[in-house]
């Protein structure tokens, strides 16, 4: 194993999850209120935390600790699980349920409680997550790191579909640099140098990019290249690496030449875990080894000056506000005693300025229990729910590429992200997916079942015919861009209550026709990368399941991105929008809303290095409202 | 009355078999520290008498035995997938890392990650504890422990690794597969 000799060790004070009880925080006047603490909360802490400010993060999952023994019972029940779903190594607990692929389905009043956490009653439902543990669903995601496109920032303007942000890419620019630092990312300029995203000269990224691996390279030998018509434009294509926030090789040019020290395992004690990605290919759910960045590192680093608090398997349940001046006056939180029981004491923490950074469901889920939708000027609390839409295609190489080693994707296809195209259909990226048709078939297992079985293989030719298949495997995932649309809702329904009597979010999610064009032609392009690849089309879709959409007479599967956004839209009044560019709530003054769900657009890049960088950018205009808060004021009266 | 074969010469003979129809040498599968954890697993589920019969079976004959070929799965992955559960994909995309979809149709007692999840302590959690011994015997589905997902031939077959262990290290997946030489390896 190659380990760093120059990994920052980040040591996570013993018992600070669990040293501050909710009754104490409860009793506490605290600068800012965090609601989660994954990657925008502990942005935001660390943040407020170098500032001065005093910091309580309320935490709805457990976390004792962020210690590699806790880390290592994520691993071992993941090994250990019969079903190995992306939220397997994460314990089923009642009191703060998070979504599971295999809960997918539609329900009704009558459906057992718990069966599901995400409600949805439509026939198409989407199977996306989101984690609620210590560190959120960053302890989780892959660690793509794509930076949004310029065009991204005004698709109004310049297609006539979406909407425009407040902000452009260039006003996110050094935030993105922030970003890309806190996170860890590899990649090289040159390589993301496309469709207008530019950096300031002299940048490199902190580390140089992560290999490509053997099989993006035969892919390659086919794509480089290929040309494809678009709405009368010509689009030459190219396989290309992705920037990833997971640890490779520092560049040492970074920094003008200070170079970058990567951030390893986050333990209590010094331990020799987090060095560079191994090629597990194990990034969702967990990188046994730390490679891959999760917020418990931007977490530890906030709790070192010792004026962050954390009050774990704390679920915020209710926003107090004074209907008078409408300024929130506190959280009322569900502290529960243990994840075996429903017990649970009910408080309300108190802070000069409040944040929500549940995730865009959880942040919604918690204002509309909280009745606050009646109070906003725009009434899009948990409108514009937005994902990416997945559609795969999976085909047999003619020889093996080594398919099942590496990250789950070092590289793909950019190209067709922008263009004049999205005046009429949806842009999207291709991913190349190193770990074969898994996600699409329940490859390696279902191979093994189908030779074993019906094929009755055994010996040396079970062996050889496995090997041979696998690694011939090349999977496509098409991830397609997704408009705001009103009618995407997160809502809540008295019928649905979780096991502490906190309301469940109601989901409705439907697949424009928008997004589809997209979808027939990412299938159509499919077939065409395939034929020259010279690799056999398996793909299949299946119109009896829940994530079937037809289109143009085609049945597709349209799997959830995990790229949930857009429930507190962010824009330039409070009529059309939730929150300002700040993230700032229109109606509430102490409220800011951080996270995903403030985007206006997702665009065709994986949302959270633009949910961070946003996070970075708010932190100061609320460090700036605290210091206007805090500073003594000379009244009269 | 000749005495039968102690424990210790069953245990052989099983991995004597074992390596007949997995394609792995008796050495590897030696190596895999499961031997005794399988063998016990499959006595536990369909009984000595199913396990003999199945080693005395033909081994080329098909369709084979289930039990064989629950036996053959259960090397290759570390999972028990009883003999009523041949030729279930759908039971088997379902078991696979990293796959998302719906939950296919098995029944409940098959469901040995619900009390899993519920017992789980972080930092006092103990793979394997409900495992293949558990409260009354039979179940038609299970990881036998966390070693055995490691452990797992399939990895091995495919010229790879566990997903999310053993890592064969930074920049490894640049290169071609390199598959181990099966054929040398017979006995
Ligand atoms: C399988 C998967 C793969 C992904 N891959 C990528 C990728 O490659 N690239 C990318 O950019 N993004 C990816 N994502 C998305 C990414 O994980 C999220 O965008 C990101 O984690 C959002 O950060 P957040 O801080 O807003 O929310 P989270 O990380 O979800 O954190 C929210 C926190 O709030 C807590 N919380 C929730 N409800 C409450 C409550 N009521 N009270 C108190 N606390 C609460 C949660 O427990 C959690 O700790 C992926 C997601 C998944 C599921
Ligand atoms: S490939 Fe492995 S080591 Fe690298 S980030 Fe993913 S899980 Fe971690």
């Amino acid at each position: 194993m190659t380990s760093y000799d120059d990994a920052e060790q980040i040591i996570f004070p013993a018992g600070a999850a669990t040293q501050t009880s909710a009754a104490e925080a409860a009793k506490g006047e605290w600068d800012a209120v965090i609601v989660g603490g994954g990657m925008a909360g502990s942005i935001v802490a660390e943040q407020l935390s170098q500032a001065g400010y005093k910091v309580l993060i309320l935490e709805a999952g457990p976390g004792k600790d962020l210690d590699l023994a806790e880390y290592e019972s994520y691993l071992s029940r993941f090994y250990g699980a019969v079903v190995k779903d992306n939220q397997s190594p994460y314990p089923f607990n009642p009191n703060a349920r998070m979504p599971r692929s295999t809960d997918t389905m539609p329900v009704h009043p009558d459906t057992p409680r718990d069966d599901f956490y995400l409600v949805q009653e439509d026939k198409y439902c989407t199977d996306t997550t989101f984690t609620r543990v210590l560190g959120g669903t960053s302890m989780h995601w892959e660690g793509k790191a794509l930076r949004m496109l310029p065009e991204d920032f005004d698709l109004q303007t310049k297609y006539g579909q979406g909407l425009n942000w407040p902000l452009s890419y260039d006003d996110l620019e050094p935030y993105y640099r922030q970003a890309e630092a806190e996170l860890g990312v590899a990649a090289e300029v040159e390589d993301q140098t496309y469709l207008g995203m530019h950096f300031p000269k002299g940048y490199v990224f902190p580390m140089h990019r992560m290999p490509p691996s053997y099989l993006d390279q035969t892919v390659a030998r086919g794509v480089d290249g290929m040309r494809v018509n678009l709405a009368d434009d010509d689009y030459t294509l190219q396989v290309r690496s992705f920037p990833q926030a997971r640890n490779g090789v520092p560049n040492a040019a970074y920094d003008g030449g200070k170079g970058f020290v990567p951030v390893g395992a986050v333990s209590t004690s010094q331990a020799e875990e987090g060095e560079r990605c191994q090629g597990n290919t194990n990034c969702v759910p967990i990188c046994p080894v730390q490679a891959k960045y999760h917020a418990g590192k931007t977490l530890a680093k906030a709790l070192r000056k010792g004026n962050v608090k954390i009050v774990t398997q704390a679920v915020a349940s209710k926003v107090e506000i004074n209907d008078l001046d409408r300024r929130v006056t506190g959280i009322t939180i569900k502290n529960y005693h243990s994840l075996d029981s429903d017990s649970y004491e009910t408080y309300t923490v108190k802070g000069t300025v409040y944040i929500l950074c549940a995730h865009a469901i959880e942040n919604a889920r918690i204002m509309l229990a909280s009745d606050m939708q009646r109070m906003s000027r725009s009434k899009l609390i948990g409108c514009n729910l937005m994902d990416h839409a997945y559609l795969l295609s999976w085909g047999l190489l003619p020889k093996p590429a080594g398919t099942m080693r590496g990250t789950t994707c070092t590289s793909g296809i950019t190209d067709l992200r922008g263009g004049r195209f999205r005046v009429t259909q949806a842009g999207f990226g291709v991913d190349i997916h190193n770990d074969g048709w898994g996600w699409a078939t329940g490859s390696p297992y279902t191979d093994l079942v189908e030779l074993v079985d019906k094929r009755g293989l055994r010996g040396p030719e079970l062996r050889r015919t496995l090997g041979d298949q696998i690694s011939r495997q090349l999977l496509l995932a098409f991830m397609i861009d997704l408009l705001p649309d009103r009618s995407n809702t997160v809502t809540v329904d008295d019928r649905y209550k979780d096991a502490i009597g906190n309301l469940k979010p109601v989901v409705s999610l439907k697949i424009p026709p928008y997004t589809m064009r997209g979808a027939a032609f990412a299938r159509k392009l499919a077939t065409d990368i395939f034929e020259k690849l010279g690799a056999e089309d398996k793909t299949h879709y299946d119109e009896k399941s829940y994530s079937a959409v037809e289109y143009d007479g085609q049945w597709y599967n349209i799997l959830g991105g995990n790229h949930l956004a857009g429930t507190h839209i962010m824009g330039t009044d409070p009529t059309n929008s939730v929150v300002d560019h700040t993230q700032q709530s229109w109606d509430h003054d102490n409220l800011y809303l951080v996270g995903p769900g403030s985007l206006p657009s997702i665009g065709t890049s994986n949302i959270s290095l633009t949910m961070a960088a946003l996070a970075f950018r708010s932190s100061i205009h609320i460090a700036r409202y605290l210091r206007a808060a805090k500073a003594p004021v000379t009244v009269g009266s | 009355m000749t005495q039968g074969p102690t424990a210790d010469e069953k245990l052989r003979e099983f991995v004597k078999f074992s390596a007949a129809v997995t394609g792995f040498s008796e050495f590897d599968l030696w190596g895999t520290g499961q031997a005794e954890a399988y063998y016990e697993t499959v006595v536990n589920q369909v009984g000595p008498d199913a396990i003999q019969n199945a080693i005395s079976s033909d081994p080329s004959v098909v369709p084979a035995d289930p039990v064989v070929q629950s036996i053959i799965k259960l090397w290759y992955v570390g999972v028990w997938y009883g003999p009523e559960l041949a030729g279930r994909v759908d039971v088997a995309a379902w078991t696979a890392p990293g796959r998302s979809g719906a939950k296919p149709a098995v029944s409940d007692d098959s469901q040995p990650e619900e009390s899993w999840n519920r017992q789980a302590v972080p930092g006092q959690h103990q793979a394997g504890e409900s495992g293949a011994y558990a409260e009354d015997g039979r179940k038609a589905l299970f990881v036998v422990s966390s070693e055995a997902y490691t452990e797992g031939l399939l990895w091995r077959a495919i010229g790879a690794h566990p997903s999310g262990a053993k890592a064969p290290g930074y920049g490894s997946w640049v290169n071609p597969p390199a598959f181990e030489n099966y054929q040398k390896e017979q006995v």
